[in-house]
């Protein structure tokens, strides 16, 4: 991949839950990388691990049981920064015949170490957007002043009056109307779509290096939604930013992703260019990306008032992962020659095409990867 | 053709806000008119979908329906009975789980789970059994798939069609998930600020809209979901933009039709008076096989 801006290797972000003396593993060996300018959009239903993945990389995971393994690596004004670096030295993990027995933690040393490694990164290099904005914005203060606050925190525009300025600039840029009089708005005044604006607003005022929009469409309206999904796809060819899109809703991914990774069970078991993983006609797909954009109604469906195709059973819970392929027990298209491969064997995230992976023994290449 | 069992004649719901020391002083508040004069029916065996965006008043008719809010005005008439002041009996409780758990397709196992214990598909299912044990002929879906995931809501909208079919069930079916709707509906109504503004056959209401809010809340679904890749976003946005959204205020009284506001087609026309006239607000009217559309140009 040509000059990357994050990469993500090998991660494994998982939580020990003491009821149940085991982990969750949430997030299971994850590689991905985002190159700059790009847009890659994470799909998946939930517990499939993608909101995991991203809050590792903005160092939100510091939840008393959480541990991190793999490495985060940041490409920023010319030097690599692991952003996980020594993590793994503050919780010890005690293990008999592979099973967990106790989980030794150093909160504090945790926090602390992810602070200093997140120092000058979560807001200024990273910033964030999330679901439910309301509850992301401070309901004491204007909006207004918000984003002064922001900007003077991580831009070099130190003075008031010409962070005033810029704040107000970028309330125009998000197309919030009469950015003067909103200004001095506080959030409980705006509406869910108006209060998202101001998030984003608020995200790109510190001139991040890499966006992350977690479900940033999630529980607005429709009408809404379309709105906002517009205005990411508008700023991303204004401002060229990096993102990392986090959706269970494949049209936003579909819209607003260069490239598309697609999750289950805590990894990723397809990914490529949006376009070439999603297309129609695409020959070769894993059977779950097949099965997830089948169980959306399409307009033939419709036409034909027929039953959706759901996906039989649960989605898997990440305790008890089984041995062979996460997708397999509720997977309709293991044949015979396969079958035991699948019960048994997890299979690699293999090379199908240029650029394109999918982890699944039906198709040949991922044997030799 | 089925006999109604729901029939809903000008219902209105008002809640009354008050807001700060004077309203309370002088014991103003307010007035919202959570839902504004809305009458439908529903046939035996029948879906009839309910959309609209948050706020425009779906969730109060459901519950007016149930019973579970007293409505300020209009009558509800339940086969044949008027139930505006009354609450409907139960009817017989049998206790028939087992059976239940098989109609919904849950294992005999989970019978001694708590409900922390099952996944978001399940809870769904077994509050579709609770639902069931009662032997009900109507059967209020308030936003039965929302907070699911797809391949989950995809499970429960088969399962709620397969009952429909096997125990003759009518549904009320509230959702803002339009192309579950579309798929499940016989018929549509498109609630705006507490009114229906268009209402008929599911497949015209999705796809040959007569009121112009109507068509901007299927195109906006479709829109989110163009397959065109390299799309040129900007043409869109542009042509998108003249069209402004805001929230309903509920401080400005209405004045004519309450859509104007952000009505395209109002713009369009260059403003015409009529869409402004207090003494002329759109009034549902048929327009041919049963579709009716509350605008003066459609």
């Amino acid at each position: 991949m040509d000059a990357p801006l994050l990469a993500i290797e090998n991660l494994r972000t998982y939580f020990y839950s003491r009821a149940k003396r085991a982990f969750i593993r949430s997030v299971d060996g994850v590689s991905l990388g985002v190159a700059r300018g790009e847009t890659l959009g994470i799909v998946g239903e939930s517990g499939s691990g993608k909101s995991v993945t991203a809050l590792s990389a903005a160092g939100l995971v510091s939840a008393g049981p959480g541990v991190i393994s793999g490495r985060i690596d940041l490409y920023s004004n010319g030097a690599r920064r692991n952003l996980l670096d020594g993590l793994e030295n503050y919780a010890r993990i005690t293990e008999r015949d592979g099973r967990v027995m106790e989980v030794e933690k150093d909160e504090r040393g945790w926090r602390k170490r992810s602070e200093t490694l997140m120092a000058g990164v979560r807001g200024k290099e990273i910033a964030m957007i999330f679901q439910n904005p309301r509850s992301a914005l401070n309901p004491y203060s204007t909006i207004g002043k918000q984003l002064v606050e922001t900007i003077r925190l991580h831009t070099s525009l130190k003075g008031e009056s010409e962070a005033k300025e810029r704040a107000i600039h970028w309330l125009e840029r998000v197309r919030i109307d009469s950015p003067r009089l909103r200004f001095d708005n506080f959030p409980f005044g705006m509406s869910g779509g108006m209060c998202q604006r101001a998030m984003i607003a608020m995200a790109l005022s510190a001139e991040p290096s890499l966006l992350i929009a977690d479900e940033p469409t999630t529980g607005l309206d429709v009408t809404i939604q379309s709105r906002i999904v517009d205005l990411l796809a508008q700023l991303k060819t204004e401002t060229g930013i990096t993102t990392l899109l986090i959706s269970h809703d494949i049209s936003v991914i579909q819209r607003l992703s260069d490239r598309i990774a697609v999750m289950y069970g805590g990894t990723v078991v397809e990914t490529g260019r949006t376009a070439e993983v999603l297309a129609p006609e695409a020959r070769v797909r894993h059977p779950y990306t097949t099965a997830l954009l089948a169980s959306i109604p399409s307009a033939e469906t419709i036409r034909r008032k027929s039953y959706l195709q759901a996906i039989e059973g649960e989605v898997l819970d990440t305790i008890e992962v089984p041995r062979g392929c996460r997708f397999y027990g509720r997977c309709n298209r293991v044949t015979e020659a396969i079958r035991e491969n699948c019960a048994g064997l997890e299979p690699p995230l293999g090379e199908v095409a240029p650029g394109h992976k999918v982890r699944c023994w039906l198709y040949p290449a991922t044997g030799k990867a | 053709m089925n006999r109604t069992i729901l029939e809903v004649t000008d219902l209105r719901k008002e809640y009354s806000q008050r807001r700060g020391l004077i309203s309370m002083l002088t014991g103003q508040g307010r007035v919202i008119p959570a839902v504004d004069g809305v009458s439908f029916y529903l046939r035996e065996n029948e879906t009839v979908g309910l959309v609209g965006e948050s706020g425009c008043g779906k969730t109060t008719i459901g519950r007016t329906v149930l019973r579970l809010t007293d409505p300020s005005s209009g009558r509800v008439v339940f086969d044949g009975r008027d139930i505006t002041n009354e609450r409907p009996s139960d009817g017989e409780i049998a206790i028939r789980i087992r059976e239940l758990l098989e109609q919904v397709s849950l294992k005999d196992s989970k019978l001694a789970n708590f409900p922390s214990e099952l996944s978001g598909g399940e809870k769904r299912r077994v509050g579709i059994a609770r639902v069931l044990a009662v032997r009900p002929r109507l059967i209020v879906a308030d936003e039965p798939t929302s907070a699911l995931d797809i391949s989950i809501q995809a499970q429960v909208v088969n399962l709620l069609r397969d009952l429909q079919k096997d125990l003759g069930l009518t549904y009320l079916f509230i959702s803002h998930d339009l192309p579950v709707v579309e798929l499940v509906s016989q018929k549509v109504a498109v609630m705006y600020l507490g009114r229906i503004v268009e209402m008929g056959l599911a497949e015209n209401i999705a796809h040959q809209p007569r009121h112009p809010y109507t068509g901007i809340l299927w195109s906006s679904l479709a829109d989110k979901q163009t397959t065109e890749v390299n799309r040129r976003v900007d043409d869109v946005t542009v042509e998108r933009e003249r069209r402004t959204w805001g929230v309903f205020d509920f401080e400005q009284p209405v004045s004519g039709c309450r859509f104007a506001p952000r009505c395209p087609l109002y713009k369009d026309k260059g403003s015409p008076a009529v869409c402004t006239d207090p003494a002329s607000e759109p009034q549902l009217r048929d327009v041919g096989h049963g579709h009716v559309v509350a605008c003066h140009f459609a």
